[in-house]
């Protein structure tokens, strides 16, 4: 069973997004912190990532430029409220940050996301 | 730095998507079967969810803009491509190129385009400018009308927020969105862009 983390502060948005996934076939496993998700993605490294973009504490770009400098290679699926043009990242830097897939939360659905993870995971 | 508008907007939006994604996961029967009533009013919840988000997105863009914080990146476009994937009809012959972000002149045009029925579209060159007017022959209300006046004029108002968006965007690309005030029957916009000069002034047909 391949498995998903969601890294997530929105606890109830979060606990939506686990049971979608879990419908679909997927163990899910949740954080609400980048700092708490570091040490779980570093010792056993999930199939895909759901990440945030705004965090308590650092955030989720801090979360990907960890995981990368650790040679961590796990396709990551941003889910934000920052619109894409609040959020430029060069396509250059998302490949090899390993972001396959961005998300604005107001523009999406949880189907959506489940699309976009299948896709990825295929 | 982004605008305190921009933080409360985004405030704003937060629990508004949690909502549109629970709403959208009980409208999928993901936690168990709707029965028609339950589905109508999840609708009509969706539905007030997203007219929320776009009027608090347009509220922001409109700051953004107003405070010059919108980056675009200009490049020559074909006017009429542009157009065309917005319309239900072929737009035919050739088509001036102006100088827009290719992203920003859609939402000018789908801005402009929704406050329209069955529009036309044409564009005419003058000087180093396209013209590109948009026209329906829909009679309006006085009130309509005087709505979309204030809107185009950035007057605080709710209705016809996506034409005072396009109005800022245009004048951002160095144009104009303006509301013919002669048009005896119906609404005609025109839209100003600067000509693409350093291409061929005109470009492909529009696909």
């Amino acid at each position: 069973m391949k498995r998903i983390v969601i890294v997530e502060d929105d606890r109830l948005l979060a606990a939506m997004y686990k049971t979608k996934f879990e419908l679909a076939g997927y163990k899910v496993e949740i954080h609400h912190t980048a700092e708490l998700a570091l040490p779980e993605l570093t010792n056993d490294s999930p199939d895909l990532v759901i990440l945030d973009v705004l965090l308590p504490g650092k955030n989720g770009l801090w979360l990907l430029k960890e995981l990368h400098a650790g040679k961590k290679t796990v396709p990551v699926v941003m889910l934000t409220n920052l619109a894409e043009a609040d959020f430029t990242m060069p396509e250059k830097l998302r490949d090899s940050l390993g972001v396959v897939g961005y998300h604005v939360k107001t523009q999406v659905t949880p189907a959506d996301v489940l699309n976009t993870v299948r896709e990825a995971l295929a | 730095m982004r605008g305190e508008g921009t933080n409360l907007a985004r405030e704003l939006t937060s629990p508004l998507a949690t909502s549109r994604s629970a709403v959208a996961m009980l409208l999928a029967e993901d936690l168990g079967k709707l029965n028609d009533g339950q589905r109508e009013y999840l609708e009509h919840v969706l539905q007030l969810d997203d007219f929320m988000i776009g009027l608090i997105t347009s509220w922001s863009d409109i700051e953004r803009l107003s405070n010059g914080q919108v980056m675009l990146n200009i490049e020559p476009c074909n006017i009429g491509s542009a157009a065309a994937a917005l319309l239900p009809v072929t737009l035919s012959g050739q088509w001036p190129m102006v100088l827009a972000d290719p992203l920003r002149l859609r939402q000018i045009l789908m801005n402009c385009l929704n406050c329209l029925k069955n529009p036309a579209v044409r564009a005419r060159i003058t000087g180093d400018v396209c013209v590109l007017t948009l026209e329906d022959r829909t009679m309006r209300s006085h009130d309509d009308r005087a709505d979309m006046i204030l809107a185009l004029q950035g007057e605080a108002t709710a209705a016809f927020l996506g034409l005072r968006i396009a109005r800022l965007l245009a004048e951002a690309h160095g144009g104009s969105l303006q509301l013919d005030p002669h048009a005896a029957n119906g609404t005609k916009l025109r839209l100003r862009l600067p000509l693409a000069k350093q291409m061929s002034l005109l470009g492909d047909a529009a696909e």
